[in-house]
Parts: C-alpha cells; structure tokens; sequence
C-alpha cells in the first residue's frame, strides 16, 4: 500500500511541478519498461534453468556450456550492443529489429547471474542427499522434481534480484541508441518505455523532467525488490527441508535480514569459486579451442576487409599518429585509470564499512536499508542527466569525467560493499574471542584480523565490480545529443568502439576493438583476481 | 590447600535478554586454589561455557563478580588466557606468527617473542612446523599451536572451552597428556588450569576437583574431589578411577532426573 502511494505521490507531484501534460503518459512508459523487464527475465530465467541444470548434470554438456557462458560474462555487453543492433536493425525492419535489439541487451545484462546461480546451486546439493535419492530411486523427473529444483530455488532467488537490478540498470540503455555518423546526420534507434523517455527528455534539454523519470525508475526497482524479491526469499526460507542443514528456519526480521544477504554472499562466493574451478579444469582444452573460433573470426574479418582498404592502408593506419589503432594502448590505458579511480575510491569506502561492522553493533541496522536504497538507482540512467547537469557549471571534459567516476562508483561500489560487509559480519564470534583474549585491539586488530578474513570476499567483490566497471564504462566515452554534430568524447576504448560502430561504421574495426577490450577483461581477470582468489582462498576463514 | 585462591567466583549470574530473558547462570560460586586443576562439567546449556567466557572477561555478569588474586576482574588481562574449543587460529597467520601476535600486543619485545614462540611450539611437539599455516595441520597439531598461544604468555590461569571435543579421540588422549605434564611442570609459570568439559572420564582423568552443574539455569549442583593418585594416565586402569567416574555419572545423572 505504502508502495502504492509513494508512486501516486511522485505521479501527483511530478504532475504539479512539471505539468500535467509531460508526465501524464509515465505511467505507461513504466508500465511498457517493466512489462519488457519482465518478460526478458522470464526468458532468461528458462534459458538459465534449462542450461544450467544441463550444465550441471551432464559432463559433456558443461564441457561446452560453461566457457560458453564465462566468455559471455565477461564480454562487455554495451561493447557489442552496437554491432547486434545494427545487425538486427537490417535484418528485421520496421522497428522489430529496434525491439529485439533491447530485449537481447536486457537479455544479456540477465542471464549470467542466473546461469551460474542455478549451476551452482545444483553442484552445490550434498552429496548425503544425492545419495539417499539415488539409494530410494529416485531418477529423472522424480530426481528433479524433490531434489534439483528445491535445492535450486535459494540460489534462483537470490539470482533473479540480481538479474532483476541489472536488467533496470541497462533498460535505459538498451531503449534508447542515439550516434551521429560520420557526415553529421543524427540516427536514434529507440523503442518505447521509460528508459527512453528520460533520454528523450534529456536530450530534449528537459533536465528536470529526466531526473524525474529517474526518481521513478528508482522508485519502481526498490518496490519490486521489497514487494516480489524479499517476500518470495522469505517464503522460500521457511520450507526447505532439503538444505534444512544450510538454511535453518527464520525466527525474526532483524534475523531474517541478515541472512538473506548471507545467502545471497554465499552464491556469490560459491558461484564466482564455482566459474574459477570449472574454468580451470577447461582452460587447457576448451578455452584455447574458443580463443582459436575467436581470433580466426577476427582473422577472417580483418582479411576480408584487405582488399577494400589495402594492407598498405591498414598497416599506416597502426603507425600513424591519430589513426584509430595507433590510440589503442594509450586509450586503453586511460580506461583502465578511469575504472581504477573509481575502483580505489569504492575500495576506501568499503574498507571503512568492514571496519565499521565489526566494530560498531547496530552497523546492519542502518547498513541493509541503505543498500537496498543505493542498490536501487539505475546508475545508467543517472548518467547522462548528471552530465548535462554538470555540464551547465562545468568545461565538458571535466564534466564528464566527473559523470563517468560517479557512474563507474555507482556501478562498482554494491559488489565490494555487499561481499565484504557480510563476509565482516560473518566473522567466527571465537576470532573477534581470540582478539578480545590476547588484547588485540585498535589498528593491529583492524590489519591482523578484520582485513585478512575479509580479504577473500573482498577479492571477490573486486573481480565483480570491474567485471561491471567494464561494462558501463564505455556508455560513459561517447555522449550524442541531439543538435550537436559531433558527440561528447572521453578518450579510452570504449569512445574507439563506439566511433567505429557509428561514425566510421566499419565492422572489423568494432570487431577489432572488442576483441582487445574482451582480451584485457579476461587478462585481468585470469591473472590478477582469480589468481589473487586462489592464493587467499585457503586463508579464508569458514562461513557458515 | 593455600589461604587465598588464585580465582574465586562468587555469585555470578547471567540473565540473556533476547526479547524474552533467560537465565543462563544462577548463582554460581566457587574458588580455585592455587595450583589447582578444575574442571567445569555439566550438559549443554548448563551454562559452563559461558562462565568460561565471563572468568576470560569476554562476556559480563549480570551480577556477581570474578576476583583474580583477590582483585576484582572484568577485563581480558594477558595473566588469564584462554584454549579455544575450534582452536581461533588466524587462517592467514603462520604457527609462529599465531604464537607471536598477542606477545606483540603485549608489548613484548620482537626477538623475545620470537624465542618464546620457538620454545612454546617445541614444547608442544611442534619445532618442525613453525612456518605450517594451520590449514597445513591436523587438528591435532591446531591445538598444540592454541596451547602454545595460550602459555607463551606466561599466563597464571589456563582456561579451555572443551579443547578436545573437536578432535579425536587418540588425538585427544595425547593433548590430555600433554597439557596435564605443562600443569604439573613446577619450570613453567602456568599451574593454575579451569577447563570445561563434558566428558566424565576425561574430567576424572585430569582434575583435582570436579564442578558438577545442572542446565536451565545453569547451577552448581555438586563438587567432586578426585581422589586418584598422579601421574593420573598410570592409574587409569584402577577400581578407584571407575568407581569415581560412577559417583560423578550419578551426580550428573540424578540431576538429569530431577529435571524430568
């Protein structure tokens, strides 16, 4: 009820302050935006559980599955976003193209969570369990019916909220695709909903009005978290008798607030171990057969496109200054700094939280709701009314690095924060009993206790904030507004990309860039943070 | 038996308010002498680990208090230290480096604490296995580095939660041994031992008194003086160390039966 009136309250205001006939249609912008949400969810919840229980059951199935779906992780999907809806644009006309096109970013911003949600938490049955049912019989539908789906449900929810925040975080993305090309002619692909409303009206120089689709975009993920999500975990917790020894019965709502968040840390820890191990045991085989598919496509690209600009023309283009290959290293390297600012800044913020909550008592208290309020922002329609905000009082450039460090903090800051404060909270009472014992106090008992056990969650937190910074770091390079010829331009890779795509249109080349962006995310991926993962990883003390 | 007990508790009891109020101990009071070896025995929820925790100073009487060497203590001081049940081993922590963190704090110089580490996990068996990390030891050796810990301190009371129910039993029957030869070791500092237990014939075989208490709320329902001869491990085959664990399995039990 209450969420019913703060909407109409917002509806009634907006109505007032902005005008009747500006927000009047909201309500069914919301209406389509959710209904596409929606329904992208319930695609990729089956995709997910389909794939997913396959992956976990079937040996052969997983040997392609997972790579298939870690590579899709960790491709940056607003990298390619431009390549499909271009694609998709000649393929289906008349604006299916510009739909299908949403729906598939959605898609992908949806998927992963629950795919490796749902392998988990089927590897994750005990085996005392498997065992009893396999000793009682049970085999195909039954197996599935009493063991696999109970045991997935947990894991399932704890994804799909996830999934669900992400998939509004990148509505307004996928609804709305503006770029100039090369001649200066404007070209917006955008399908109908709230997302494009508050681009339009962004791009219209109705500032106000964008903010005010922003309120209820963030309004309508905070509901449909409190309403749907929390209620349906809290359900679910209730009756389980199959993980009765993992999730014990709820008792009380302070309680019952805890442990959904140590549920949800749980997947993440066991799902992000769960990638590392699968992906370890495959990286011999059938990540270098994907890498060969990978770089032969590219090869074959980049052959194919030869003869039209001549190897000459290619091979000048490296070695020139100012060419678009001769930026790369350069401008990948001021996208990395770009997402190591925000990065170093989030770090500071969630250390001083673990910090906090090991030491402060009533830190949960205030700590949850306000991460389910944070959480509820859709950081990537925050970003372009913050620019043109700024951009009144500020030089260009600076104002859209500000935008891009505040949307990259916004986009990174939840993974650390939310692992590394329940990780702090879940410290064993015997260590905070052994500090008090032998009088380890103040910073020694911040260096020699709190930062080591939460180190491994924290290195969890890390590999997932940057496996996000990526993805929305490249939204941030490449502003067009309308009734401007040429757009707003960060340098990094992701302007490279985009330039390529729309100004220039030159497949290859796009091709080319996301390879090398996709290379340095799994780079760094593999080398620095599972690597650092594993090291820790036997450190960590146990969490129940 | 000496004037003045190292330790007396006098009048604790602890009331848990979580909502509703339970009271965990009523009234429990008892001294311990100097050089002696107690042991706290009763069945779950007597209460027994969490008098361990208020005579640490980890958790506070809700009344009653706790006087060390005749003053009264609230606080975790370096004279009292305490052997956990799951050892508290920092993962992330080498034995050594466990052994040395709360000399650190201490204040105690580097290279003493390095030498008193080395000379502490020797003791316990373990000079080899000064680098290990403890998820490179058996539970076993968990403990000896939690016994190590706990001594090199210097400490006048030892007090364990139930070291040994976490392990098993030969293990168990070796740090038994272990820790009764560092009681009875006049070279150490340390002789005064509380340990909380609720095994019958571990409690026999190592104390010099038994407290026997009761669950819900948590009482002194007994004491028990043990009449057996040291070195205990000699006499574990004798009449007399079967007819106590009798006597203190009836103590135990007709208590049990009061309750029903």
């Amino acid at each position: 009820m209450a969420a019913f009136a703060a909407l109409l309250a917002t509806y009634l205001l907006g109505s007032y302050y902005i005008g009747m006939s500006v927000v009047v249609d909201v309500p069914y912008y919301a209406l389509l935006s959710l209904g596409r949400v929606a329904i992208v969810y319930f695609i990729s919840l089956g995709v997910g559980l389909a794939f997913g229980i396959l992956a976990a059951t079937n040996k052969h199935a997983e040997r392609v599955l997972v790579p298939l779906f870690d590579i899709g992780q960790s491709v940056p999907i607003l990298g390619y976003f431009p390549v499909v809806l271009t694609f998709l644009i000649i393929a289906f006309p008349h604006g299916v193209g510009n739909e299908i096109g949403a729906d598939f970013l959605l898609f992908t911003a949806m998927e992963w969570d629950i795919f490796f949600g749902v392998v988990g938490a089927v590897k994750n049955i005990p085996s005392s369990v498997e065992e009893a049912a396999r000793g009682y019989g049970f085999t195909g539908s039954n197996h599935l019916r009493y063991v696999v789906i109970p045991a997935v449900l947990p894991a399932l929810l704890s994804a799909s909220v996830l999934a669900w925040n992400d998939g509004w975080t990148f509505d307004v993305a996928s609804e709305f695709v503006q770029f100039a090309n090369s001649a200066g002619k404007l070209t917006t692909y955008s399908v109908t909903g709230l997302g494009s409303y508050i681009q339009l009206a962004t791009q219209q120089g109705h500032i106000i009005v964008s903010w005010y689709g922003v309120l209820v975009m963030g309004e309508i993920i905070f509901i449909t978290n409190q309403l749907i999500w929390h209620q349906l975990q809290n359900r679910v917790a209730t009756h389980k008798p199959v993980l009765a020894t993992i999730i014990r019965p709820d008792l009380q709502s302070p309680l019952r607030l805890r442990r959904r968040f140590r549920r949800l840390f749980g997947l993440r820890i066991r799902q992000v171990a769960q990638t590392v191990r699968v992906s370890e045991q495959l990286s011999t085989r059938a990540l270098a057969v994907v890498f060969v598919v990978v770089l032969s496509v590219v090869g074959f690209l980049v052959y194919a496109h030869l003869p039209i600009r001549g190897l000459q023309a290619f091979v000048s283009d490296i070695t020139r200054p100012g060419g678009q290959l001769s930026n790369v290293p350069l401008y990948s390297l001021f996208t990395i700094g770009r997402l190591f600012a925000a990065y170093i800044t989030c770090v500071g913020i969630t250390l001083l939280c673990a910090v906090l909550a090991v030491t402060k008592k009533n830190f949960a208290r205030y700590f949850y709701p306000l991460y389910d309020l944070g959480r509820s922002v859709p950081y990537l329609a925050v970003f372009l009314p913050l620019f043109v905000t700024l951009h009144g009082s500020l030089p260009t450039g600076v104002s859209q690095e500000i935008a891009s460090f505040i949307l990259l903090m916004l986009a990174m800051v939840w993974y650390l924060l939310f692992n590394v404060v329940t990780a702090a909270r879940a410290l064993p009472t015997e260590l905070i009993e052994v500090s008090a014992v032998f009088g380890v106090k103040g910073w020694k008992r911040v260096t020699d206790i709190i930062l080591p056990a939460v180190l491994p969650a924290f290195i969890t937190g890390s590999l997932l904030a940057w496996g996000g910074g990526w993805n929305v770091v490249i939204y941030s390079e490449y502003v067009q507004l309308a009734g401007q010829s040429t757009p707003y331009v960060l340098p990094g890779l992701g302007y490279l990309l985009d330039n390529a795509a729309y100004v220039l249109g030159d497949i290859p080349l796009v091709v080319f860039f996301l390879f090398i962006m996709s290379g340095i995310v799994i780079l760094l991926e593999r080398l620095v943070w599972r690597r650092l993962l594993k090291r820790v990883e036997r450190f960590g003390v146990e969490f129940n | 038996m000496s004037a003045t007990p190292i330790l007396s508790i006098k009048d604790i009891v602890k009331i848990f308010r979580n909502g509703s109020e339970v009271k965990a101990i009523d009234d429990v009071s008892f001294d311990v002498n100097l050089n002696e070896f107690i042991c706290i025995i009763g069945p779950s929820g007597c209460g027994k680990s969490t008098l361990l925790r208020i005579i640490a100073g980890l958790e506070t009487a809700t009344s009653g208090q706790i006087l060390f060497q005749g003053q009264p203590k609230t606080q975790p001081t370096s004279k009292v230290t305490m052997v956990f049940q799951t050892f508290g081993l920092l993962p992330w922590k080498t034995a050594v480096e466990n052994v040395e963190l709360p000399m650190e704090v201490a204040g105690i110089e580097k290279a003493e604490a390095k030498a008193r580490a080395d000379r502490y996990l020797k003791m316990v068996g373990l000079g080899m296995f000064e680098n290990a990390y403890p998820h490179d030891c058996s539970g076993g050796m968990r403990q000896r580095i939690g016994v190590a810990r706990a001594l090199a301190l210097g400490p006048e009371v030892l007090l364990l939660d139930e070291p040994f129910s976490a392990l098993d039993e030969l293990t168990a029957k070796s740090l038994r041994i272990l820790l009764l030869q560092i009681w009875g070791d006049p070279a150490l500092p340390t002789n005064n031992f509380v340990m909380v237990t609720h095994n019958v014939e571990e409690a026999v075989m190592m104390a010099d008194r038994i407290i026997v208490m009761s669950p819900r709320p948590g009482r002194v329902v007994g004491e028990l003086k043990v009449p057996l001869p040291r070195p205990r491990f000699e006499h574990l085959r004798d009449p007399l160390f079967f007819d106590t664990v009798d006597k203190l399995m009836g103590m135990l039990s007709s208590n049990v039966e009061e309750q029903m």
